[in-house]
């Protein structure tokens, strides 16, 4: 562990996207201290630029602080980025593990109910399911939860399938083993370096997911999002680019740092690599 | 008239790697119509002086002292677009993994055809296509105008192998360089490729610079040999005088490292069986699409043999002929369609899973690659541990026992922490032995347990083995296609030939006469055989 921690700390993007990744969690921690009051409260004149006495990246159409929002915002963003991942991962490598490991009908019949989430397009289904179960901050993260689990699925399927070939395997079940414990101990970890790259990168889609359906009004009408700050300035964007630039940099700034981090753990939890 | 010349050539390797050279100081000449044999261990430098010849060494590697004098050019010293003109061209070489070397994508004969519109310059299709038709004769292609059509992997090993040597040939090459070449080939195959590329050098007046590690190949080929070790020539000269007479420690370590040359075995008498196998069948049947006809391969026609407590029992036969399946079979990792397995006279495909667990306990395997049988994010001694520690015995109790192990190996208690891909591929086989014997078991299955490795390090790993049995009262079923390890550590040889059995007899037996024909072309296909026999005849201290 110790020498995949090394190997984490060493590497440029792992540092650089977990410092990003850190300063956008202080931003989330302090909000409340820093702007106490509520984001959507009127702290102003609408519309005043950046710099501005009172507003420190300026006020959108009605009036709101953007520092205010983009802090708040990202106490929205980041629970729900990563409450859906945890549960996409939870049902999508529970499901692909199942099907890569045990025999082929059981095999088919996933592949088959993979299919079924796969041929309906993702953003379609969460606004669907938004629509049907009214937006709060939990039935977002179940919806972006829901459409994001097929690709974990098949990625976990389709490794679990070829390290369960390999010999260690074969000699852990002549070792003994039972198949849970093969299973757990030695196809996962195994199996699990790019389940977590491209988890990494569900993160950064999940945000993204949340802010286009907060950019189409489908947002928790008690939160303040990126993506809700985004659809409101859209409108005025030639007068006041400030009102979409902020919570948009905010966003593509996660979004980097959690896919520089995957990449950075892919590297660390290879012993090849971390030990040499 | 010399055709190649190395002189004290020197290829630095970059900091960090276990030596500061690669090779330093070799020199060597090829004469035309000669064939050179480099021998030695993995690591001894031996491709990287193949590589350094074409131009191929890996990034951060180069020549750093030295010249490589081919046809009054300096090989070392060509400009990228210079060394494009002789690869493929004067100089061609072949690879050790036909299957690697070859374009899965592309039918072999238009890779062969592209190797001749490379150096010929535009020529008409059909000339093209019957210069590489003439090739595959050249080579002992079956149909040439139909295999040309065929893709890689439609091709045996052998096969594919000849087409790399065709496309080496395409040009006319003066040097023919063979990195290899019939390694992860089996003794047969070996043999007929090993014939192939003698005779070819005779007809088309080649020079050929042969690297191996068996130094049973270079008794059968070699015109000169030159002994490699770390990097260093430790001798050379004329092959007779090179193997006849070794004035060096070294050469005559490499000489008595290869197998079955010793005493033959003593059978014991029989006793009850503590495994037996009855009617054994198995097929393969693979559906290849929704209508196409399904593929059918026999791997098990109605085996039978039996195991006595102590016995050794050696499987040979090429690949394809069955003899990995029986293993797996054995021990139920593969369901056969019928027949009987019996331990101490248990049906072992009636056991249920609890059962199950005490025979695989009792009957461990060891694998052929070294390379995929550890869990590659597992230290060494936790993979130990686990086996013993699934039956109930504490961590305290299996790392002490793990230790144990790995000491008994020759490795040390230190080898423990440490990850697979730290140690070599002689060193990962002597962890993968410890793994299966910390269970204590009766049976031990080794399938093609040393074919990955150097003759040398085979030597060592077979005297293990050996040492461990007799220590343990194991049992062992020796899976390999090679009959010198056959005779090295069996009492009883079984020949498998397409699923079936050719003949099962006691090794001393079955050595000195042989049955069926196929066990006689086996026996002629080992290399060196003749030069070994004439060597043990001379009273050379074996």
């Amino acid at each position: 562990m110790n020498d995949s921690l090394r190997t984490f700390l060493r590497h440029p993007a792992g540092t650089v996207g977990l410092a990003i990744l850190a300063v956008v969690c202080v931003a989330a921690a302090l909000a409340p201290i820093l702007y106490p009051g509520s984001p959507w409260d009127m702290v102003g004149a609408p519309l005043r630029g950046p710099g501005t006495l009172g507003s420190f990246l300026g006020t959108d159409t009605m009036g709101r602080d953007i520092a205010s929002g983009v802090m708040h915002g990202a106490r929205v963003s980041l629970m729900i980025g990563i409450a859906s991942t945890l549960a996409a991962l939870l049902v999508g490598v529970t499901l692909g593990a199942i099907a890569g490991f045990a025999g082929e009908t059981i095999d088919l019949l996933i592949v088959r109910f993979i299919e079924i989430f796969q041929t309906i397009p993702n953003f379609v289904l969460a606004i669907l399911l938004v629509a049907i179960l009214t937006p709060s901050i939990w039935t977002i993260i179940l919806a972006i939860g829901l459409v994001s689990w097929p690709p974990l699925a098949r990625l976990t399927r389709i490794q679990v399938k070829s390290i369960a070939a390999r010999e260690f395997v074969q000699a852990a079940r002549c070792q003994g083993q039972g198949s849970l414990s093969i299973l757990l101990r030695h196809v996962i970890p195994n199996a699990i370096s790019p389940i977590i790259v491209t988890g990494s990168m569900t993160v950064a889609s999940a945000i993204l997911i949340e802010a286009a359906l907060s950019f189409m009004g489908l947002g928790d009408p008690n939160y303040m999002s990126w993506g809700y700050m985004i659809g409101a300035g859209r409108t005025v964007i030639r007068q006041a680019w400030w009102a979409s630039v902020f919570p948009g940099l905010a966003i593509l700034l996660t979004a980097v740092a959690i896919n520089l981090i995957g990449e950075a753990l892919n590297d660390a939890l290879n012993p090849k690599i971390s030990r040499s | 008239m010399t055709l190649l010349s190395v002189q004290n050539l020197s290829i630095v390797l970059p900091v960090g790697a276990d030596r500061s050279h690669a090779v330093s100081n070799v020199s060597f000449d090829v004469d035309e119509n000669q064939i050179v044999c480099l021998v030695g261990e993995s690591g001894s430098g031996k491709s990287m002086i193949a590589h350094a010849l074409l131009g191929l060494l890996p990034a951060g590697i180069e020549v750093d002292a030295g010249a490589l004098m081919f046809q009054g050019m300096d090989l070392a010293r060509l400009t990228p677009a210079q060394k494009r003109a002789v690869r493929g061209d004067r100089i061609s070489m072949i690879f050790q993994e036909p299957l690697t070397a070859l374009n899965p994508l592309k039918r072999v004969g238009e890779q062969v055809a592209e190797a001749v519109r490379i150096h010929a310059g535009p020529m008409p299709a059909k000339a093209v296509v019957a210069k590489v038709e003439e090739l595959f004769e050249q080579v002992g292609l079956p149909d040439p105008p139909r295999l040309r059509r065929a893709y890689p992997f439609q091709l045996s090993g052998g096969q594919r192998q000849r087409v790399m040597i065709a496309m080496a040939l395409c040009n006319n090459p003066k040097l023919l360089i063979a990195d290899e070449p019939t390694t992860a080939l089996d003794v047969t195959t070996q043999r007929q490729i090993l014939d192939l590329i003698k005779s070819l050098q005779k007809t088309h007046d080649m020079g050929v610079l042969f690297i191996t590690h068996d130094i049973g190949v270079v008794a059968d080929i070699a015109d000169k040999v030159v002994v490699l070790q770390k990097g260093g020539i430790v001798e050379s000269g004329e092959a007779k005088t090179v193997l006849t007479q070794p004035t060096q420690p070294y050469t005559r370590m490499l000489l008595d490292a290869v197998p079955g040359r010793g005493a033959f075995r003593k059978v014991g008498r029989s006793t009850t069986p503590v495994l037996e196998v009855r009617g054994l069948q198995k097929r393969f049947v693979t559906r290849q699409g929704l209508f196409a006809k399904p593929r059918e391969v026999v791997a098990a026609r109605d085996v039978s043999c039996q195991l006595a407590p102590g016995d050794t029992l050696a499987v040979v036969g090429e690949s394809g002929s069955g003899k990995s399946t029986l293993a797996r079979i054995l021990l139920r990792l593969v369901e056969p369609d019928a027949g009987e397995i019996l331990w101490h006279g248990a049906s072992v495909r009636d056991m249920n899973r609890k059962d199950l667990r005490n025979f695989r306990r009792k009957v461990q395997i060891v694998f052929q690659d070294p390379y995929s049988s550890l869990d590659p994010r597992l230290k060494v001694g936790e993979s130990i541990c686990r086996g013993p520690m699934a039956f109930g015995t504490s961590r305290i109790e299996a790392k002490r026992l793990a230790d144990r192990w790995l000491e008994r190996v020759g490795l040390g208690p230190q080898a423990f922490d440490r990850f697979p891909h730290e140690f070599s591929g002689g060193q990962r086989q002597r962890i993968c032995i410890a793994r299966a014997l910390a269970l204590q078991p009766e049976i031990l299955i080794a399938d093609e347990a040393v074919s990955a490795l150097d003759v040398s390090i085979q030597a060592q790993v077979l005297d293990l083995l050996n040492d461990l049995k007799v220590e343990m009262g194991l049992a062992m079923i020796f899976i390999t296609h090679d009959l010198r390890v056959a005779r090295e550590i069996a009492d009883r040889v079984l020949v498998m030939r397409q699923g079936q059995i050719e003949e099962e007899r006691p090794t001393e037996e079955l050595f000195e006469s042989p049955r069926s024909d196929y066990t006689k072309r086996l026996l002629d296909a080992v290399p060196g055989r003749s030069f070994f026999a004439a060597r043990a005849g001379l009273g050379v201290p074996a």
